[in-house]
Order: C-alpha cells, then structure tokens, then sequence
C-alpha cells in the first residue's frame, strides 16, 4: 500500500514541462538567457520578474511563437523544440497572451468554439452535406462550449460580440477559449491586468478551480498577493535570467527577489 | 426607444423565411416579366454573374482576411479551360464545369505556395502580377489559345441535349449556379473551416494558438474560392461562345474587388448587392457607360467614406443600433443566408 501511494506520488510529481538551457536572443539582446525550468504536473506554477524580465519571450518560446537561440524543451516527455505552435496547441499545450488576442467581430461562444478545431474531424464534404460527423461536431462545440462558458462565469454573454466585452471579461473569455483545447498544460501571460480586485478575486479562484480539474497551470504575474496566494512553485526571472526558484515562502525571503523588484522601483 | 422601428424589425426577424422565399419567387418570376428584352435579360445576367464572382472573392477578402485583388486570373483560368476543352476535344458544358474550377483551384496553389507567408500589400502585389502573368500566358500561348485572336466556336450550354441559346435560358442557368455557389459557401463557413478562416481573418496568432495550421487554412480557403470564379469562368465562355484574353486584365478585377467594396465583404449578401448597384449603374445612367471605371472608383470613395464596411454592413449596423431588443448581432456570417 505505501508501495502505491508512492507510485502515485510520483506520476503526480512528474514533470509535465522541461526546459534545457533555453535561450532566445535578439541581436545583442539576451532576452532569455540558459533558463532551466521543470513544471510538475498538477501545479500551479507562478513565474515573476520585473518588466522586459523576458517572461513572455519565455512563454512564446515554450509555445512555439518564438524560435529559440539555443536550448530544448520537453513537453511531457517528449521534445518540441522547433514545433509550429499549432502543433503545440494540439498537443496540449494551451494558451493566452499578454495583450489579448481574441476573434473580436466573433460572438463570444464562437471564440470558444473555435477552440475546438483539432477535437473535430469535419471536412469539405461533411461541411456541404451536413453528415453525421458534421453534426456530431457541430453540437458537440456548441454543448462544450456553453458548458465552458458556464463554467467561467460567461454562459449568459455567449451571444455578445468578443468587442463589447468589458475589459477583465475579455480575459476571462480567453481562458474560456483556451480551455476549449481540453489543455494538459494552460499558459497564462498576466491574467490580472487591468482587473478591478473584485475580478482579480474571482480569477484566483478561477485559476484554482481549473487546477483542481487536474491541469497543470503556468502564470506570469505582477499581483504579488495572487502569485503567493495560489502558486506551489514560483521561478524568479530576470534580465533573462533565472535568479532563483521555490515555494512561495521560499521566494518572499530572498534577497536577490528583493534587490530585483527594488531595483525596478528605483529605476522607475 | 422608437417602437414601430424595433416592432417593424422584429417583424422582418420573424418572418425572414418567408422574405427568403419572396426572394427567390421574384428572381424565378424575373424573366417572365421582360418576356422580349433581350437587354434587359443581359443586365440581368451579368448582375448574377458578378454576384458569384464577388461572393468567390468574399471567401478570400472579407472571411480569411487574405487580401487578393487579382481575382480575374482565376475566372480567366476558368473560361479558357472551357473553351481549349470544348473546341479542342468536344467537351459539352456540365463536364468542363467542374475541371474549369479544379483548374482554376489548382492553379491557386501555385500562387498560395510562396504567398501563404505574405500579407496584406505585399500579398496583394503578388496576386495582381499574378493576374497579369496568367493573362499574359493566354495571350502569348499561341498554339494552345490562338493568342490575340481568341478562341470562337464555343458552344452553348446544354441540358439533356436541348441547347441554351435564349438569354432566359441563360438567366436560369446562371441564377442555378450562383445559388449553388453561394448555399456551397454559407455551409462550409458554418463548419470547422469557416470557422478556422474568420480566426484567421480576427487574429492569425491566436488561430494558431487554437491549434490551426493557418498557412494550410489559408491554401485551403485560396482553392475553395477560386474554384467558384473558375466555375463562372465556365459559364462565361459557354455564354459568350468566344474568349479572349482582354476579357481579363485588371480591369475586371477591379470591377470584381469595386462590387464587392461596395456591398460589403465579410457579408454574404455583400457581392448580390454591389453587383446589383453597380452593374446597374452604368447601365441606367447611358453616358456614364463608358466611363466604367470611374463609376467604380467613385462608388468605392463614397462607400469607404460614408459606410466602411460596405452598404450590407451600414445596413445591418443600422438594424444593430435600432434593434437593442433582440440579441446583439452576430457579425461572423452577417447577412445569414441569403
Ligand atoms: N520580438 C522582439 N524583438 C526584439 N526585442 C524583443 C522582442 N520581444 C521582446 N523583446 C525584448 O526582450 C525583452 C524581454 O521582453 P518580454 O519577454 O516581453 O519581458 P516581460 O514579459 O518579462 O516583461 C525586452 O527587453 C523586450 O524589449
Ligand atoms: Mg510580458
């Protein structure tokens, strides 16, 4: 019996994301520079550094946006290094982006629906003849999408144009549309931006709730009460570098996080 | 809020169906009304012809954001596939029809190869020289195309062996194959493709982000459009019963990109109304008949300044701001399905 809690232990304690010295220059710029970083599945794991750290270089390199200088990265064993973000996503990698990115002349369930292109099989064929396949994919975007929506507070907005959202519902609708690729991994650049507390509440809970479900969750954030409230992990990054790494308790007591973020005030 | 106007909507919404098949009663009925005017029916002709032509260009400019203004290479394609075919080898109409497309969708892959990286201006260059090579092929290929000459001797369509000559017949046979064209279109945009294309259209990082392979969407979304203008190309030669290369210069794509402008991309029913007001409008006005393209350049200059997003789009925002009772609406397919 001990035997197999540590069995389990361990699976759950598997590093879903992996990278091996990855650097991604530009010019002379060393945007990310040799940064080693291991998630462990089912974590929610922060990343922190203060602005042009290289935070989002990193999140694009890991999701196939940005080509790396050097370095490897593996997800779930394997190595996609060099993968077209496409076939990231497909893998189950999903993500948002820092300045968002939605389909805005969409209504707000066709974001989510979209989502789901690698789960549907529909062709040329099915899509003119309105075949079996096509309706059992139809409806079943739809179903998961309201399902989605409701799930993140959105279910009553599924008809409204993405850009008469408010600005903290445009995030949350990203994660919406991002959890439609039924993600193993979901990446998310500054969630909290430009969210009144209120929101910034909700989506903390947000973020727990999704972790619960079993997904690992990597977030890059400023919301120092977020980062430490929600985080198992926190890797500190900057000038491209990782500077140190630990559990929130860890991080908040080190002096080299002190000096960086201080440094920043200074400099600001 | 004005009730009669949101009442009066309202009433429109429910009953849409029913204006749907009003529509199609009056454009069956359309020809029994001029029963002796062969102009007339030509007008006619042309309007749905041009239609199908800028609902193909749709597809590409107003749903995947690609920008394409030499779309005349492909209805080019079409047409002289016909004519090589039906002179050369006796081909009848309904089986050149779907090789025209094919052609015209297979040529498109040879543009779309090293375009799919290009976009916007860049991407427009390179269609419009692209054009211009196709149609500079049709002209200087002498053995295959007879060159400046052209190619007569095209027959007329024909159905179980009964041959199209009258223009009512025509009339019929075109109104059947944009009606095709564009049930084809609205499907396959309320599918997984369409869908993948409009993301493409909103936000090219975020569709791939979504797991869409957008360099392929885009291959995809060149051929399925361009084998629609390949199809009107068909049609074309089989009507006019003689091609000719100059039929296919940048004028017409012009003329193509200019109605659908003006009705507005990104809307079904965008090309049916710009080819409506701009076939029509150098008709009616007879002098302005030779100034052909000065009425599109100026109808494109009104539009863009007065409604951006074409007549279809000022009218369905007109009906948004009026209609806050019902849903908001949804600007992904716009017009529906007409
Ligand atoms: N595409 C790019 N080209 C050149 N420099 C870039 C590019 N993207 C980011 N940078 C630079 O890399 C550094 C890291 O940026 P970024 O990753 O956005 O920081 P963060 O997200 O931590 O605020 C910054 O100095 C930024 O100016
Ligand atoms: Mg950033």
């Amino acid at each position: 019996m001990p035997a197999e809690t540590k069995i389990a232990q361990e699976i759950l304690n598997a590093e879903i994301l992996n990278t091996k010295e990855v650097s991604v220059h530009f010019g002379g710029l060393r945007a990310v520079e040799k940064v080693d970083m291991s998630v462990r599945r089912g974590t929610i794991h922060g990343i922190i550094g203060p602005n042009g750290a290289g935070k989002t270089t990193l999140f694009n390199a890991l999701t196939g946006f940005q080509k790396l200088t050097a370095g490897k990265i593996f997800f779930r064993g394997a190595d996609i290094t060099g993968l077209p973000p496409e076939k990231i996503a497909a893998r189950g990698m999903s993500r948002t982006f820092q300045n968002i990115k939605l389909f805005s002349a969409l209504s707000v369930l066709e974001n989510v629906r979209t989502g789901f292109h690698s789960k549907l099989k529909t062709g040329l064929f099915d899509a003119l003849f309105h075949t079996f396949a096509y309706k059992r994919d139809e409806s079943f975007a739809t179903e998961k999408g309201l399902e989605i929506l409701e799930w993140v507070g959105l279910r009553d907005q599924a008809e409204t144009r993405a850009a008469n959202l408010a600005y903290g519902t445009r995030r949350k609708l990203e994660i919406a549309r991002a959890l439609a690729l039924d993600p193993d991994i979901l990446l998310l650049d500054e969630p909290a931006a430009g969210m009144n507390p209120v929101e910034t509440k909700e989506l903390m809970k947000l973020i727990q709730v999704i972790n619960e479900t079993g997904r690992t969750i990597v977030v890059i954030e400023h919301d120092m009460k977020l980062i430490m409230n929600v985080c198992d992990y926190i890797t500190v990054l900057n000038q491209g570098v990782k500077i140190c790494e630990g559990p929130p308790s860890h991080i908040r007591k080190d002096p080299r996080v002190i000096e960086a973020y201080l440094g920043r005030s200074h400099s600001a | 809020m004005s009730s009669p106007m949101v009442s009066g909507i309202l009433f429109c919404r429910r009953y849409s169906r029913f204006f749907f098949v009003l529509l199609v009663a009056a454009l069956l009925a359309f020809p029994l009304l001029f029963p002796e005017d062969p102009y007339i029916m030509r007008v006619a002709i042309n309007v749905i012809l041009y239609s199908m032509l800028a609902t193909s260009l749709n597809m590409i400019n107003g749903y995947s954001g690609q920008f394409s203004i030499g779309h005349a290479a492909f209805y080019c394609i079409g047409a002289y596939t016909a004519a090589i075919l039906s002179t050369r080898l006796g081909w009848g109409f309904w089986q050149c029809l779907p090789v025209s497309g094919l052609m015209a969708a297979f040529v498109s892959f040879f543009l779309s190869v090293p375009t799919a990286r290009l976009k916007g201006v860049f991407l427009a260059l390179c269609t419009i020289g692209f054009s211009e090579i196709v149609r500079l092929i049709a002209l200087n290929w002498v053995s295959l195309t007879r060159g400046p000459m052209g190619m007569p001797g095209i027959p007329s369509p024909s159905v179980f062996g009964y041959e199209m000559l009258d223009n009512r017949e025509l009339y019929y046979l075109i109104l059947f194959l944009c009606s095709v064209c564009m049930f084809t279109c609205s499907r396959v945009l309320k599918s997984r493709l369409g869908r993948a294309w409009m993301a493409i259209r909103e936000d090219e990082l975020a569709a791939r982000a979504m797991g869409i392979p957008t360099q392929r969407y885009k291959m995809y979304n060149f051929a399925f459009a361009t084998f629609w203008a390949g199809v009107a190309g068909c049609f074309y030669a089989f009507m006019a019963n003689f091609v000719s290369s100059d039929s296919f210069s940048n004028e017409e794509s012009f003329a193509i990109i200019s109605i659908l402008l003006v009705g507005g991309q990104g809307f079904m029913a965008g090309g049916p109304v710009g080819a409506l007001i701009l076939t029509i409008l150098p008709e009616t006005i007879r002098f302005l008949a030779e100034y052909r393209q000065i009425v599109f350049g100026l109808a494109i200059l009104f539009t863009m300044h007065f409604a951006p997003r074409g007549l279809v789009g000022k009218f369905v925002e007109w009906i948004a701001r009026l209609d806050r009772e019902a849903k908001d609406i949804d600007m992904s397919i716009g017009g529906g399905d007409i």
